[in-house]
């Protein structure tokens, strides 16, 4: 089992864009799937999204985030007309109404907002490294200690796949020659090895924090940073301006 | 320091709830493959469920929430991260309270199936209600309700079963409860 990381290095716009403008335009986008105003919208935007995602992060993985959505999309475009039969009949069936106009609405409005919303966050966690977005909710207020133990999580989660497949292995040779166990049969062991081999490194790491100063006054530092001065000006600027374009529609079909 | 201690350092608690979330992420990844369905599930919620019984409420509802919420973020499924930390999180300060009524040297079975069956019902009714409001309409999420009823109950039955174990091979785990 690989390790999991959803991070994918590049040189794009999407990469170069600073994390703190990310996550805002982030939430700017999403709120915007939920702001009530004209029907096409969403759609446009979902169609922006797919373009950008094609462009900086290539068109191949465009496809691999498109199919993965595609069997929910697939169940919004059956059951929602069923539960929508208002509005005139667009298709019917031995008198049944199977498709009306405001059932059609109604799917291309969940579709797109699915859609959209998935290749936003497609878009920014693909372009964003974790530390850097832990950096970037520090600036954004998040306490120190939430964000030592997010830091803490990404340090673990590496160590803790390689007890996993060590334990697995370890306890297929065990089993091998014993009676065939089910999946939980196998697994149960292999989750009690690696929990406990997690539960023991806590102490220890609590002594390497209090040894590092946590728990003192005086200020922290921090080896990782980032930019500021102009480059985080432009960036604020820009982000203000891509944000005031997104609301734009909304506000004058107000 | 006695179990449960209101004293207990705060790097302590710190270096627990990173590690278990870093715990939920990995055993988050080890999926059930359902050929019959061409689905899957995933086994965070035994992760969730071990640390409510064994660790205390609030360390199930930090590393439980933060967990799955990483889960989504690397997983490619990043839109559910905000769900995932809401309704996971619950869960597990839920199933932890419950848990903690009749702790005593035996593992107090009665209120574990309690916490067990109240975890469940918020898991799936907070997606049911999540997905209703925010993503796919209501058709969509009940689909899923019968794969979050089974994740669920299953991850009780999985943490409770791993809580007794760790126990009894690693008794200072108590130490750790808050």
């Amino acid at each position: 089992m690989a390790v999991p990381s959803a991070f994918l290095p590049g040189r794009s716009i999407l990469h170069r864009l600073d994390p703190r403008a990310k996550l805002i335009l982030l939430v700017a986008v999403a709120a915007c799937f939920f702001l009530p105003g004209p029907r096409w919208i969403a759609p446009a935007y979902t169609v922006f999204l797919a373009l950008l995602v094609g462009l900086c992060l290539g068109f191949r993985e465009l496809g691999m985030v498109l199919a993965a959505v595609v069997p929910v999309l697939a169940v919004i475009c059956v059951l929602t007309p069923v539960f929508r039969r208002g509005g005139d009949t667009l298709v019917a069936l031995f008198d049944v109404r199977l498709l009306t106009t405001d059932g059609l609405a109604e799917v291309l409005r969940l579709v797109s907002r699915f859609t959209g919303l998935t290749l936003a966050f497609y878009a920014v966690f693909r372009t964003l490294d974790m530390n850097e977005m832990v950096i970037s909710l520090r600036w954004f207020g998040l306490p120190y200690r939430a964000a030592l133990v997010l830091t803490i999580a990404f340090r673990f989660i590496p160590t803790l796949f390689g007890v996993y497949q060590s334990s697995r292995e370890a306890h297929l040779l065990r089993m091998s020659q014993g009676r065939r166990r089910g999946f939980f049969g196998r697994t149960m062991p292999v989750l009690t090895s690696v929990v406990i081999h997690a539960v023991r490194q806590i102490p220890s790491l609590a002594m390497a924090l209090e040894i590092r100063g946590f728990g003192r006054l005086s200020p922290r530092t921090s080896f990782r940073s980032l930019p500021s001065g102009r480059r985080l000006v432009a960036a604020l600027a820009l982000t203000g301006g891509l944000c005031a374009l997104l609301i734009a529609p909304f506000v004058l079909a107000l | 320091m006695s179990s449960g201690d209101r004293t207990q350092p705060s790097s302590l608690r710190v270096a627990a709830i990173g590690v278990i979330t870093a715990l939920v992420v990995v055993i988050g990844y080890v999926r059930v493959p359902l050929p019959a369905t061409q689905g899957i599930f995933t086994l965070a919620d035994i992760a969730i469920y071990f640390a409510a019984f064994a660790l205390g409420p609030w360390t199930a509802a930090i590393a439980g929430g933060l967990g799955t919420g990483v889960i989504d973020l690397i997983g490619g499924t990043a839109q559910y991260a905000p769900t995932s930390l809401l309704v996971h999180g619950l869960q597990g300060l839920l199933a932890g309270l419950i848990a903690s009524i009749g702790r005593g040297s035996r593992p107090p079975v009665v209120s574990w199936i309690f916490a067990g069956i109240c975890g469940t019902i918020v898991m799936a009714g907070g997606y049911l209600a999540a997905e209703t409001l925010l993503y796919g309409g209501f058709a969509k999420a009940v689909t899923e309700v019968v794969f979050n009823l089974a994740q669920s109950i299953v991850g009780a039955l999985g943490g409770g079963l791993l809580a007794v174990a760790v126990r009894r091979a690693y008794p200072p785990i108590e130490r750790l409860r808050w």
